[in-house]
């Protein structure tokens, strides 16, 4: 297994503004995120899960301390500068799958694309590819008011991976599902990690979930904690 | 797919929205279109009026007469280069509803002073040698089926004939084209010489003088010349430039501009409002899914670009068929009115301002909703009612 740095993390700080009270929620975190790693996230609402999440993938910066990327430092990086990082390295699967309601599951997976200059053929290649992992290629005309939930998590899912980023976010992935379902969602994500070698941190309330992860962190207090599941 | 797919998609998933808006747009740039066509062809008649004409009416009104005399007088002013004059004949044709523009003139001087009347060499000599006959405008022959040689009646609604009736025999020996689009060709122009000698009353007065200067920087002096020629006389004149003339005729309509202009902005004010209102709410409603757009990584340019493309698409969904219509309404009216409003086309300028306005809306009703779908900040949008 490779143990090179996806992530670096130095003495982070991250204080949220409300109005006239300052939270504060990383104080001084340092810690590294290794390639292919699987990590689950786990800790009370409120600790900075997602917060952590979003300065991970560029959507929100720290008050203080920097973030690399490999070697490319990007908590300093311009707004426009980390829209194109996104783009190129990160994938993001939300709790509510956020798809585009007026488009097909295809066209939905087919959006990150759009940002692209491949010709039509790799497109459609791996469109249908990520479809193909998800296993939902039989509904690739659907809409998402006519999926289940489980399916609308694995076109979100599909979408994620078409560009094929270094990393993949996911909050609650499998906060809405069923046991059953949820089990299905976590055993792709595991798939892509395994066999793809995707770098995936995932946030969850779920212990059935964490188990599916290479290593379970739990965030209290602005540290995170390893901790053996039994 | 295609970043334009997405932008229609989005216009589609809200159909009858959408279509009321491009409804809304659509009626307002007909209205937009007719209006100012009919606005243009009521100026065109000022605009075409030549630079160096005047007009020589009676001081009391242009309906009453002066003496045939005055032709033979004026012609003898310094600084005058061609005098016609013209008789209101009151013509129609078979029924009153047919009705025709007729003058009676005296023809060669009114040819040369109407030079934007183009008529074929031999057809002009034909007319000019037969007192009987007739120079009709091709619009006018179009409609009748007139074509050279053919006889034709003319009525009148104010003049008798003595031989009894109120009907001339006429034969058509010439037809003119217009130098430009917007020039009249619905008139009827007959020998005053012809009708002088057969009419029952109203001998010897014409109705009034066309007068072109050598130069239009004298038209002012020669304008006063005439006017105190005529001065404490039975029939004193006033003189005009042909657009003033022209102007003066109009504004006893109304000033239909006004109203038209009034119109067509509450028109279009009402559409910006409309228009600007719900695109604004729409965008709105579409925060969460701009902040996944965002997330993925579409760059603000983009984003700001998808927005702007929304508006100028309905814009022109509406826009550009309400023009095709516009067009369709006016040609049909012009064979309705043509008679009454010479020049009543859509003229390429309104075509133009009509696209310009088009952008000018879609950029007025897009800008603000693009501008906050900029600004949008993506944590706080998709923290929104998860
Ligand atoms: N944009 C913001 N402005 C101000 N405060 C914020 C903002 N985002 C988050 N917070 C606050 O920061 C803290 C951490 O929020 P965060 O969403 O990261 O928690 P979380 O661990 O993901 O919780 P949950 O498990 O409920 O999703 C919370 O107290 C939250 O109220
Ligand atoms: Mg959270």
């Amino acid at each position: 297994m490779t143990t090179e740095n996806l992530i670096t993390i130095k003495n982070l700080k991250k204080t949220h503004i409300k109005g006239k009270q300052a939270l504060n929620i990383f104080h001084d975190l340092n810690m590294h995120i290794q390639t292919g790693n699987f990590i689950a996230i786990m800790g009370p609402s409120g600790s900075g899960k997602t917060t952590m999440l979003n300065m991970l993938g560029g959507i929100d910066k720290p008050t203080s301390g920097e973030i690399y990327f490999k070697e490319d430092r990007i908590d300093n990086l311009s707004e426009n500068e980390l829209t194109q990082f996104r783009a190129m390295h990160v994938g993001f699967i939300f709790q509510f799958y956020n798809l585009m309601p007026m488009l097909t599951a295809y066209n939905n997976v087919e959006l990150p694309l759009l940002l692209t200059d491949l010709s039509k053929e790799d497109k459609i290649k791996k469109i249908k590819t990520a479809l193909e992992i998800v296993n939902l290629s039989d509904r690739e005309s659907h809409y998402p008011r006519e999926l289940s939930g489980g399916q609308m998590q694995r076109v979100a899912i599909a979408r994620a991976i078409v560009s094929n980023p270094d990393i993949l976010l996911c909050d609650e992935p499998t906060g809405d599902l069923d046991r059953e379902t949820a089990n299905e969602i976590l055993g792709v994500l595991k798939l892509l990690n395994e066999e793809l070698n995707k770098t995936i941190i995932m946030v969850t309330h779920d212990p059935e979930a964490a188990r599916y992860s290479k290593l379970t962190l739990h965030l209290d207090k602005g540290e995170f904690n390893q901790k053996e599941l039994s | 797919m295609t970043i334009f797919y997405l932008v229609k998609k989005n216009l589609l998933s809200h159909k009858i929205r959408s279509f009321l808006l491009v409804l809304c747009i659509f009626v307002a740039f007909i209205v937009y279109g007719v209006l100012k066509s009919f606005e243009q062809a009521m100026h065109s008649g000022i605009e075409l009026s030549g630079t160096n004409r005047l007009v020589t009416v009676n001081r009391i009104n242009f309906t009453q007469p002066l003496p045939y005399a005055y032709y033979n007088r004026v012609a003898n002013i310094e600084g005058i280069k061609n005098v016609t004059f013209a008789k209101w004949f009151g013509g129609y044709y078979q029924e009153p509803k047919n009705f025709l523009t007729t003058f009676a003139v005296e023809p060669s001087s009114w040819l040369n002073v109407f030079k934007e009347f183009i008529v074929k060499p031999e057809e002009k000599r034909a007319f000019l040698k037969d007192k009987k006959g007739v120079l009709v405008g091709r619009n006018i022959a179009n409609k009748h089926h007139w074509s050279i040689g053919d006889n034709v009646p003319i009525s009148s609604n104010i003049y008798s004939n003595k031989k009894g009736g109120h009907t001339w025999d006429f034969t058509v020996r010439a037809i003119y084209d217009g130098e430009k689009e917007q020039t009249d060709t619905n008139q009827v122009i007959i020998h005053y010489e012809y009708f002088n000698l057969s009419k029952t009353f109203g001998k010897d007065f014409i109705g009034w003088l066309v007068v072109l200067t050598k130069d239009a920087n004298l038209n002012e002096v020669i304008a006063k010349r005439i006017d105190s020629l005529f001065n404490n006389s039975a029939y004193e004149t006033r003189t005009a430039t042909e657009s003033a003339f022209n102007k003066a005729f109009i504004e006893q309509i109304g000033n239909i501009s006004l109203i038209i202009q009034s119109v067509v902005s509450v028109a279009f004010l009402t559409i910006l409002m409309v228009v600007g209102n719900t695109m604004y709410l729409a965008v709105g409603e579409r925060t969460k899914e701009l902040a996944v757009l965002k997330t993925i990584g579409f760059n603000n340019r983009l984003i700001f670009n998808m927005i702007m493309s929304e508006s100028l698409l309905l814009t022109v969904a509406g826009g550009i068929p309400a023009i095709i219509c516009a067009y369709g309404i006016i040609n049909a009216l012009n064979l309705v009115v043509g008679g009454f409003l010479p020049g009543l086309l859509m003229p390429m300028n309104v075509v133009f301002t009509s696209i310009l306005w088009m952008i000018l809306l879609s950029v007025l009703t897009g800008i603000f909703p693009a501008y906050n779908a900029v600004k949008l900040n993506i944590i706080t949008a998709l923290h929104k009612n998860q």
